[in-house]
């Protein structure tokens, strides 16, 4: 019959395995590192997902395969793994259906500022009922899940895992299965890891999503000479507000006035044409960008105009009638600040009526569309600071989900979700494309086809 | 955004958090409503407050609550505390505030002399012994029976209609307001668009999905206007109309028992506790009332038919006399809301 199954990790990955795993007849074990109030990782904080599909009724128009593709490629460069990415790629065309099949709803028509899209399905609550539910359905299927359950260190030999070493009840144990699922995710919420890479400015860099996933499971797999993927520094990073909280502050903290303003550091810089390209795919590079500024900190400053032009902020805006006023309450040198302004307002070239067309290209730090000048109190500023989203290296695994060795591949070890989302997206990023790479990785680890 | 009360602008601190994340987009009205505006000042929240009806589901799928997450988010705690703040603030007369301030005393003091009242009047104008047997036409003549309850509703609709235009005139600062909004609002709560969550029901009771709560909601309602449209038929109400009495009193007296038994079932803190205290004592005086209802065609040629039917018209007049100043002004506000909600949404969408 069926066998023990010990899955680790409790988001969208390793609950997709979970259930397919346990519709599959074997006994799921399920440890979660978080307790069950926060538990979901960055699942949690996720609204929609992207996958491949014809007309459907979930979105506004087919997304064919090739499209989904180019658009991958496109942000990513190329593939690491190719063989998994085109796994993912085409089975990400049953993903919405299987997702319907198991009790999530979708949005059928969204009025404001949201409507359907053509290439991400949106479902009602977002992420937390996402999990939730998938939650509901494990315990139904015999699933046990531990809360409050990290695993600290997986043992490997001659390719096989033989145990893994967890909080359980409060101790650590040593607890065996014949399968094992690893969906923790990446390392985003490991400031120690992080400062490898950033020294210092990793104290301030704030993680967006679930402070659990410190990718433990990761490094322990990395210790046991997995092979890589993805992009080793590199993680998704966004601007967000600097009065949110160090960890889980999900999607309402991002700033997205940017286009409309003009962003300085701390010496009253611009550092970056804040008006360049198209702005989801600029989006990304902020958070780096303030990252590198003095006390990785930046701000924002737009005018009245700008207002209702942006998503709202969860913040309120930093106010003032002038602009000598508004560098003062954010701690800015008044004549610096008022002279950046006035010189950027007057180089302004305002070609045409639509603002896209309106550029600076006269100063040193350009800017290249939308410079609408900045003339118009009251005056508006949001402090930013870099948010990480979540990082991009984890483990290679081959087209079955077995995690791949140096010197060979693990017989019972499989990998789902963020911790292989390298095999896929070496860096950059997708809308709507995490959720889909853990829900095929993590049906397929669960017995989807394998068995 | 800054409003002097406290209650209002924490509401306001919490929304600005959701027009941030606007997830739970889909859910009921207010989350459409709250896409209108990029900065939410304190007549707005209490429109927002009263588009909430309380059902939990965005609650249930906010990953940001109290007490555990920074953010100490809990919507539907905070609309109900707002709601709260204008059912009190748009009371009138201004001097009777202390009526709905102290629901359950209210209730029970007004419930006791009425019923007193009745009972006086039964045992003094007739006598005790004697009274069970007369006819009911001799205890309630409907030349006296007609122009009470027309007074009664007189009372009542023009007190609703002074809150619901001091109401009107703070969120919508006297715009907006179209015909069209305002059908679509009548069909809204007619057909309860916004208890369906977006087509996954309601999370109350017990975290699950389904339509306990709308049903619940559309029995009382239902069966209140049912019940009200048959009455005035007296003292011809034997026959169809009789039945129809029958069935409404019966509606109003399972829905109202399953929205207690839903409040009874709330653990978690997801709702203001002035909102279940203003609940509770009108939701058990509308469950007797309905009880009340169902008895009086059950107890038809019994003895106890005069004194039934008589503590059943004392808890009618009782629910007329208090609903400018109970939990029944939710009706006028939310229909205004919803109105607005309405005629606003027509107008984003040309
Ligand atoms: C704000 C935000 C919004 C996003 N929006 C979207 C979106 O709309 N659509 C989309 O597709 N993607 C979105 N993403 C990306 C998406 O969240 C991830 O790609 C996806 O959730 C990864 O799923 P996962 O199951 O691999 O990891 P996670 O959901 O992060 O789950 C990891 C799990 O492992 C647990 N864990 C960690 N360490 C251990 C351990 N040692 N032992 C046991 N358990 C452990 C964690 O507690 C957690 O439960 C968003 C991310 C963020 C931060
Ligand atoms: S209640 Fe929570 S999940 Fe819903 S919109 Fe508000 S912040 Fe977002
Ligand atoms: S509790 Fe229900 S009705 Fe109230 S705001 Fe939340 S989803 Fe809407």
């Amino acid at each position: 019959m069926g066998s023990k199954v010990i899955v680790v990790g409790g988001g969208n990955a390793a609950l997709s395995s979970a259930i397919e795993s346990a519709e599959r007849g074997n006994a799921v074990i399920l440890l979660e590192a978080s307790p069950l109030h926060s538990r979901g990782g960055n699942s949690r904080y996720t609204r929609d997902i992207r996958y491949a599909h014809e007309e459907d009724e979930f979105t506004s128009g087919s997304y064919p395969k090739e499209e989904l593709r180019d658009d991958l490629i496109g942000v990513s460069g190329s593939f690491d793994n190719p063989e998994v990415a085109e796994l993912v790629i085409g089975r990400s065309q049953e993903m919405a259906q299987w997702m319907h099949e198991h009790s999530i709803t979708f949005k059928k028509e969204i009025r404001g500022t949201l409507n359907l899209s053509r290439t991400n399905a949106f479902f009602m609550g977002g992420g937390r009922v996402l999990v939730d539910t998938y939650y509901k359905l494990i315990q139904k299927l015999g699933v046990r899940v531990f809360y409050d359950a990290p695993a600290s260190s997986i043992n490997i030999s001659d390719c096989r895992v033989n145990s893994i070493t967890a909080f359980l009840d409060g101790k650590e144990q040593e607890i065996s299965a014949d399968k094992y699922i690893f969906a923790s995710g990446g390392y985003e919420g490991n400031k120690e890891w992080l400062s490898q890479f950033w020294g210092e400015k990793s104290r301030n860099i704030k993680v967006r999503g679930s402070r659990f996933n410190t990718g433990i499971p990761l490094r322990s797999l990395m210790g046991s000479n997995a092979l890589m993927c993805g992009v080793e520094k590199a993680g998704h990073m966004v601007a967000v507000d600097s009065r949110s909280p160090e960890y889980d502050a999900g999607i309402v903290s991002r700033i997205d006035a940017i286009p409309w303003g003009i962003v300085v550091n701390k010496n009253c810089e611009r550092f970056y044409d804040e008006g360049q390209d198209i702005w989801p795919k600029r989006y990304a590079i902020w958070g780096r960008l303030v990252a590198d500024q003095e006390g990785q900190m930046a701000y924002v400053i737009v005018d009245s105009k700008a207002t209702g032009k942006f998503m709202p902020t969860a913040y309120p805006s930093i106010d003032a009638n002038s602009i000598e006023d508004l560098a003062g309450k954010i701690g800015l040198n008044a004549d610096k600040t008022a002279r950046l302004i006035s010189d950027f307002n007057n180089g302004i070239t305002k070609s045409g009526e639509d603002a896209f067309n309106w550029s600076n290209n006269g100063l040193p730090v350009p800017k290249s569309h939308w410079a609408l000048p900045i003339d118009t109190p009251p005056y508006h500023a949001y402090p930013l600071s870099p948010g990480l989203t979540f990082t991009y290296q984890g483990v290679r695994i081959n087209k079955t989900g077995r995690i791949v060795l140096k010197d060979g591949e693990l017989e019972n070890g499989f990998a789902a979700g963020e911790i292989a989302s390298g095999n896929v997206l070496r860096s950059g990023y997708l809308a709507g494309f995490g959720l889909t790479i853990g829900t095929t990785l993590g049906r397929l680890a669960g017995g989807w086809e394998n068995d | 955004m800054t409003d002097e009360n406290p209650i209002v602008s924490e509401a306001a601190r919490q929304m600005s958090i959701c027009n941030a994340c606007r997830y739970c987009e889909g859910y009921c009205a207010v989350w459409n409503a709250i896409e209108f505006k990029p900065v939410l000042d304190s007549g707005y929240i209490k429109h927002l407050a009263n588009l909430c009806h309380d059902c939990r589901d965005c609650y249930y799928a906010c990953p940001y609550n109290e007490p555990d997450h920074e953010f100490k988010l809990n919507i539907p705690k905070a609309m109900g505390e707002v709601r709260m703040e204008t059912y009190t603030s748009y009371v009138r007369p201004k001097f009777l505030k202390f009526v709905i301030e102290k629901p359950a005393l209210a209730t029970i003091l007004a419930s006791s002399a009425a019923i007193a009242v009745a009972m006086l009047y039964a045992s003094l104008v007739f006598g005790a012994g004697k009274f069970s047997t007369l006819p009911m036409t001799t205890v309630i003549p409907a030349s006296t029976y007609k122009p009470i309850t027309m007074l009664v509703y007189v009372y009542t609709i023009g007190i609703w209609s002074w809150e619901g235009i001091s109401y009107w005139s703070e969120i919508n600062g006297g715009t907006h307001f179209s015909g069209s909004g305002l059908a679509k609002g009548a069909y809204d709560a007619i057909f309860h668009t916004n208890f369906r969550g977006g087509g996954t029901g309601c999370k109350v009771p017990e975290e699950r999905n389904r339509y306990f709560r709308m049903s619940a909601h559309s029995l009382v309602m239902f069966g209140f206007i049912d019940a009200l449209v048959s009455i005035s038929f007296y003292p011809d109400i034997f026959g169809l109309a009789g039945l129809a009495y029958l069935l409404g009193s019966l509606a109003v007296s399972t829905g109202t028992a399953a929205l207690i038994y839903l409040h009874m079932k709330e653990r978690v803190g997801s709702r203001s506790q002035k909102q279940s205290s203003m609940d509770y004592p009108f939701t058990i005086l509308l469950f007797l009332a309905g009880i009340t209802g169902v008895l009086v065609p059950i107890s038809t040629g019994t003895a106890w038919f005069n004194w039934n039917f008589l503590m059943h018209d004392a808890l009618i007049a009782v629910v007329f006399l208090l609903a400018p100043y109970s939990k029944f002004v939710h009706p006028v506000l939310r229909i205004i809301s919803l109105i607005k909600y309405n005629s606003d949404s027509l107008k984003q969408t040309i």
